[in-house]
């Protein structure tokens, strides 16, 4: 992997610089604050607005907020995760820096792994940070819950997003243009988050990751091994494939 | 030794024929200037033998290794100017030679001092310490010329260096290029005559994919663009036509008035006879001699001449 080292540090500068990790950082930690904080006070909330309709809502439970944390990071981190990674090769492309680089001694497999590597840390980063935010939160408004649980809960969650900016990188490598690599990336990853609806195969797909929440938090055993090595080998598959590519083509 | 050389090379895209064929060498430590219109596959090219790009058939080597998508070793031999250079906005000019050098992987000592001494060399050093988003079209060309040299390339491959710079900027690139061709091989891919002019000692021209000559300027210009030989007098040059007419080195005369003078043009097809032989034939002729002049062709119209079908090998 000629180059990596040189690419991984100005990949995770550029993540710094151009704000991705304040940006991306400061999202999750809003929803890891809200959650809580609205199943909390949802009740007063609805009383303050005057409405005299009485709706019974049940008291919040930690097993809601931590899940609809996750739930609502796997909605918001999709999207992020597209419009992080849907520029980072095809602008690259379009710009000439991929040319630049690529015509200096650097593997393309290293350049689009460190590209990965890069922007997982600042999905890692910011989801640590949100959901350390949401636990705390909730342990302190609503009740304590299972830490364990809801530390593998979130390793799912970060596994999963790791593997949707594998399938943005890869677009992003086959495309030049980046809006075309977000759009066919986006369908591609809420494509597979329908297929998880289906029987059998639907425990497979990497969607299915982020659909155990529930089992996880209540302590149920739930089989998600074979989902984790599904998505980590299409994690690599997209690695792959997305440095082939740039040695076939054109830079 | 080879710089450079490709056997056959060609691309194709699509039903465009790129680059047909192209056998060429460049011998080390020359500046090769590689010619054609816009859209020749100068730039195909180029990007063939920067690895950039994978050629539909045929091969290429350069400073004694074949290149290939794969093949990283090469890379650290050669340095490349693409005709539009890309930079992060983000970095400053400094900070993006640093990088290239980490690219390369220089020590960070000798990367940091050698940063400083390009940023100089290409007269950045002020505007070194900015970010590359707010430099000048013209700064931009000179700080890709000068990640181009972090590693003392030995064969340097710089993509239309000058076509988007005003004047000075021109003068100012041509005259860097100069100065490196002590140290490197030097492919440079234009489309103006004038920078081949100045700088280059080989030329190659181009044209819709096909290599049409490689040659050196002076070696062009006697051979393509044979070169006429002007007389003008002061009476009615008729009488010396006859006396013309018969040479075997004669290719074409013509009588016209030039300012209202009597002016014969002598297109010659070995003009190292006919300059000694006109004076001769005038003498005999006894015409009232006004001026005498050989006139060489310039680079543009030998290339004028080749690439529009006229007179190719």
């Amino acid at each position: 992997m000629s180059g990596l080292k040189a690419l991984l540090k100005k990949e995770l500068r550029e993540q710094w610089r151009t704000y991705k990790l304040l940006i991306i950082g400061g999202l999750f930690l809003f929803f890891g604050i809200t959650t809580p904080l609205l199943l909390k006070y949802l009740p007063e909330i609805l009383k303050l607005s005057g409405e005299e309709v009485i709706i019974e809502i049940p008291p919040p439970t930690a097993i809601q907020s931590l899940t609809e944390f996750a739930g609502t990071i796997v909605q918001v981190g999709v999207l992020a995760a597209v419009l992080v990674a849907m520029g980072a090769i095809a602008r690259e492309k379009e710009r000439g820096t991929a040319a630049m680089v690529l015509s200096k001694p650097v593997g393309r497999g290293a350049f689009v792994l460190s590209k990965l590597f890069a922007s997982s840390a600042v999905f890692i980063i910011a989801l640590a940070l949100g959901a350390v935010a949401c636990y705390v939160y909730t342990v302190s408004l609503i009740e304590s819950g299972d830490a364990s649980g809801f530390l593998a809960l979130n390793l799912l969650v970060a596994l999963f997003l790791v593997f949707c900016l594998a399938v943005t990188l890869l677009f992003s490598a086959l495309f030049r243009s980046s809006l075309l690599a977000g759009g066919v990336a986006l369908a591609t990853l809420l494509g597979q988050l329908v297929l998880t609806q289906l029987p059998f195969i639907g425990d497979y797909v990497p969607g299915s990751l982020v659909a155990w929440n529930v089992e996880l938090l209540s302590g149920q055993p739930a089989t998600i091994w074979p989902s984790i090595i599904i998505t980590s080998l299409l994690t690599a598959a997209c690695v792959y494939l997305a440095a082939a590519f740039l040695k076939r083509r054109e830079i | 030794m080879e710089a450079i050389e490709t056997k056959a090379l060609s691309k194709r895209y699509g039903d465009v024929l790129a680059l047909d064929g192209l056998d060429l060498t460049v011998k080390e430590g020359s500046v090769f200037g590689f010619l054609g219109p816009n859209g020749a596959g100068k730039t195909t090219t180029v990007k063939l033998l920067t690895g950039l790009s994978q050629p539909t058939s045929g091969r290429a080597w350069v400073a004694g290794e074949e290149v290939t998508p794969r093949a990283v070793s090469f890379r650290s031999k050669i340095g490349y100017l693409p005709d539009v250079p890309g930079f992060y906005g983000w970095m400053t000019g400094r900070e993006f030679l640093l990088f290239t050098g980490e690219l390369f992987g220089l020590p960070p000592s000798e990367n940091g001092k050698h940063s400083d001494e390009l940023l100089e060399l290409v007269d950045l050093r002020k505007a070194g310490k900015r970010k590359v988003g707010g430099y000048s079209r013209g700064m931009r060309q000179r700080l890709g010329i000068a990640q181009a040299l972090v590693n003392r390339p030995r064969v340097l491959f710089l993509d239309e260096p000058t076509s988007a710079l005003d004047p000075v900027g021109r003068r100012e690139v041509l005259e860097l290029i100069s100065r490196l061709k002590e140290e490197s091989t030097i492919f440079m891919s234009t489309h103006i005559l004038s920078d081949v002019e100045r700088v280059c000692d080989t030329l190659g021209i181009i044209d819709q994919g096909r290599l049409v000559t490689v040659a050196s300027v002076e070696e062009l210009r006697r051979r393509y663009a044979p070169s006429v030989i002007e007389l003008q007098f002061d009476e009615d040059a008729a009488p010396i036509l006859p006396l013309l007419e018969g040479q075997p080195w004669l290719e074409k005369v013509e009588s016209v008035l030039s300012n209202g003078l009597p002016t014969i043009r002598i297109k010659a097809r070995d003009v190292v006879i006919a300059k000694t032989e006109v004076p001769r034939l005038v003498a005999q002729s006894g015409l009232p001699l006004l001026r005498y002049e050989v006139k060489m062709p310039s680079l543009e119209d030998i290339f004028v001449e080749l690439v529009s079908g006229g007179g190719g090998l």
